[in-house]
Formats: structure tokens, C-alpha cells, sequence
């Protein structure tokens, strides 16, 4: 799954550790996440789009629908 | 949050905000205490200081302790973050998947002339095939 994670972090100027904090998980988990190595929980998706006030699919994309 | 512990190995594979440390140090006490329990009714029967029935309650402790133990160490998991669960799982899964391996495979060695194992030697396996699981997480998600 892609994301525009990193990108909407940086037009926010927040760190990694900032949006942590905001989301009640550990640094490592956003960094995964923005690096792709991990895909987020159905909940802690939401939660991510609730925080930059976007839909889901606005932040995740699935990877199969790109390549079509 | 202290930048220098920030990617070390424990603030990845088990927290460290206060709740996962919280937790964390209840797991750590609760196994010093199941040890010591341990040791302690070892001692008492390899010594006979108490006979039975009072024996059978003495042999019984520990496997409370431990049955309580796994009860912390479940909720232990609870308070981590998604992505530190996963890694405890993962690393679980491959401990006891290495000890699985191990106690339906060296058996066949040893009836081959490799050195006879004991049961503390599989519970080992695990142990360092958990570890090797929490190290390679931490590589990976540092």
C-alpha cells in the first residue's frame, strides 16, 4: 500500500515524533509506515485521516488499483 | 522522549512511553518473582523441607506463578502500539516455531549419537530464537 504520509506530515512542518504524539503511537510505527514497511490497522488509519482531516483514500492508496 | 534511545533497541521492540514502560516493568517483575518462586520450591522438595500433602501445594506455586505471568505478559501486549505487537507475535511465532522444530527433529539426531537434550535445552531454542526475532524487527524497523 502507498501513502502520501510524508508529504502531508512535511506541509504541516511536523516531525515524526509530533504526529506520533498525536496518534498515541510510537515514532517507529509512523516511520514504517511512511517508509512502507508497515501498513497501518483499519483503526489507526482512520485515526491518521482524522488527524490531517482527509478521507482514507485521500492519504492510502492500494497498489493494484495504481497499476491498473 | 530521550533522542538517544529513540531507535535503540528496546523503544523498538517494546515502547517507551510511559504505559509501555509501565507494563513493561510489571512483565520484567512478574518474572523475577516466578523465577525466585521457581528456585525456591526446587529447593524445598529437592530437599524435602515440607512432605505430602503440603509437597503437591508447594509443586503447584510455581505453575500458578506461572499461569500469572503469561497473564501479565498478555497485557503487557495490550499496551503496546500496533507495530510493537506485531513484532512481539512475530518473534513469539518464531520461537516457538524453532522450538517445534527442534523437539520433533533432534530427537532423530540423537538416535543418530548426538548428545541427548533436556527439556531446558528446547525452552532455550525458544528463548534465543525470541530474541533473534525482537533483534531482527529492531534492524528493520530502527
Amino acid at each position: 500500500m502507498r501513502n502520501r504520509l510524508k508529504v502531508l506530515r512535511a506541509e504541516r512542518d511536523w516531525t515524526q515524533g509530533d504526529l506520533a504524539r498525536e496518534l498515541a503511537v510510537s515514532r517507529q510505527t509512523v516511520n514504517a509506515i511512511e517508509t512502507e514497511k508497515y501498513d497501518p490497522s483499519l483503526p489507526l488509519a482512520f485515526k491518521i485521516a482524522r488527524v490531517f482531516q482527509l478521507k482514507i483514500e485521500d492519504i492510502f492508496t492500494d497498489e493494484e488499483e495504481t497499476k491498473k | 522522549m530521550d533522542p538517544s534511545r529513540d531507535g535503540g533497541f528496546w523503544t523498538v521492540c517494546f515502547g517507551s512511553s510511559e504505559r509501555e514502560r509501565r507494563a513493561a516493568g510489571w512483565f520484567v517483575a512478574a518474572c523475577a518473582a516466578w523465577a525466585a518462586v521457581l528456585l525456591l520450591a526446587a529447593y524445598v522438595l529437592k530437599h524435602q523441607i515440607v512432605v505430602a500433602p503440603a509437597a503437591w501445594a508447594v509443586a503447584a506455586v510455581p505453575a500458578l506463578g506461572a499461569i500469572g505471568t503469561v497473564l501479565v505478559f498478555v497485557r503487557f501486549l495490550r499496551d503496546l502500539d500496533e507495530l510493537q505487537r506485531g513484532i512481539q507475535l512475530g518473534a513469539l511465532a518464531f520461537g516457538f516455531g524453532a522450538m517445534w522444530v527442534a523437539i520433533s527433529s533432534y530427537p532423530l539426531f540423537e538416535r543418530v549419537g548426538a548428545p541427548a537434550a533436556d527439556p531446558e535445552h528446547y525452552v532455550l531454542v525458544m528463548m534465543l530464537a525470541y530474541v533473534i526475532g525482537n533483534v531482527v524487527a529492531w534492524l528493520r524497523y530502527r
